[in-house]
């Protein structure tokens, strides 16, 4: 639960920013969270 | 993960998405290996994966734009994004607003030429098509889609955003 609570409140925090990343590569969507990591794809505003 | 925020209850309830391993790896895994014109991507916030952001151009699947024909015609080269925030606990925080304002910005910069980012939701989404309006998406049509829920009634909103300036 500690955890959870830790990234509520980082959510929360108006500077942090928003990356968005392309999945794709030799990575396939078996691969789990090692999927969700690849970063090649682009930083986006946060404006939130 | 991405199977597990799929039957997370708040993202089936709406995307209703087979989420056994063979029709993720079937419906995402051609996206993911760049076999397909659509991108799935994934929004980090503070190195947290909290959602998936998908986008398209319309006209990449014809399908797609003849289904909504009768309610709105897509202007060429318009793209459309789908979203999802993946954990409950992410959710209420305003997180939906703060990735579509990314994924426009990054739409912007990824298809230099698309004049319009056009997202049709069902109506009974109601924190989705919100969130579209919080960060400036107007209302430009309605009428009747086929849901990805076949629970759901089938009025849909269309939502449209034109590249600034």
């Amino acid at each position: 639960m500690r955890a959870v609570t830790s990234a509520g409140l980082l959510l929360c925090r108006a500077d942090r920013e928003v990356l968005l990343s392309v999945m794709g590569g030799p990575f396939g969507a078996r691969n789990d969270v090692h999927a969700w990591s690849v970063p090649k794809g682009e930083h986006g505003p946060l404006d939130g | 993960m991405l199977g597990s925020w799929l039957a997370e209850p708040h993202v089936h309830r709406w995307w209703h998405h087979d989420t056994s391993p063979e029709a993720v790896e079937r419906d995402f895994g051609p996206a993911m290996r760049g076999e397909e014109p659509a991108e799935d991507l994934v929004a980090e916030v503070g190195g947290t994966p909290v959602g998936l952001l998908q986008r398209c151009r319309w006209y990449d699947y014809p399908e797609y734009v003849a289904e909504l024909a009768p309610i709105y015609e897509v202007p060429p080269g318009a793209v459309t994004i789908d979203y999802l925030v993946g954990r409950p606990e992410h959710t209420g925080r305003g997180l939906g607003p703060r990735i579509l304002a990314a994924a426009v910005d990054a739409v912007w910069k990824r298809y230099r030429d698309a004049p319009a980012i056009v997202v049709p939701v069902v109506a009974t989404n109601r924190a989705s098509w919100r969130a579209l309006e919080r960060v400036g998406f107007r209302r430009v049509a309605f009428g009747d889609l086929p849901p990805d829920n076949p629970a759901d009634p089938p009025l849909s909103y269309v939502h449209r955003l034109d590249r600034p300036g």
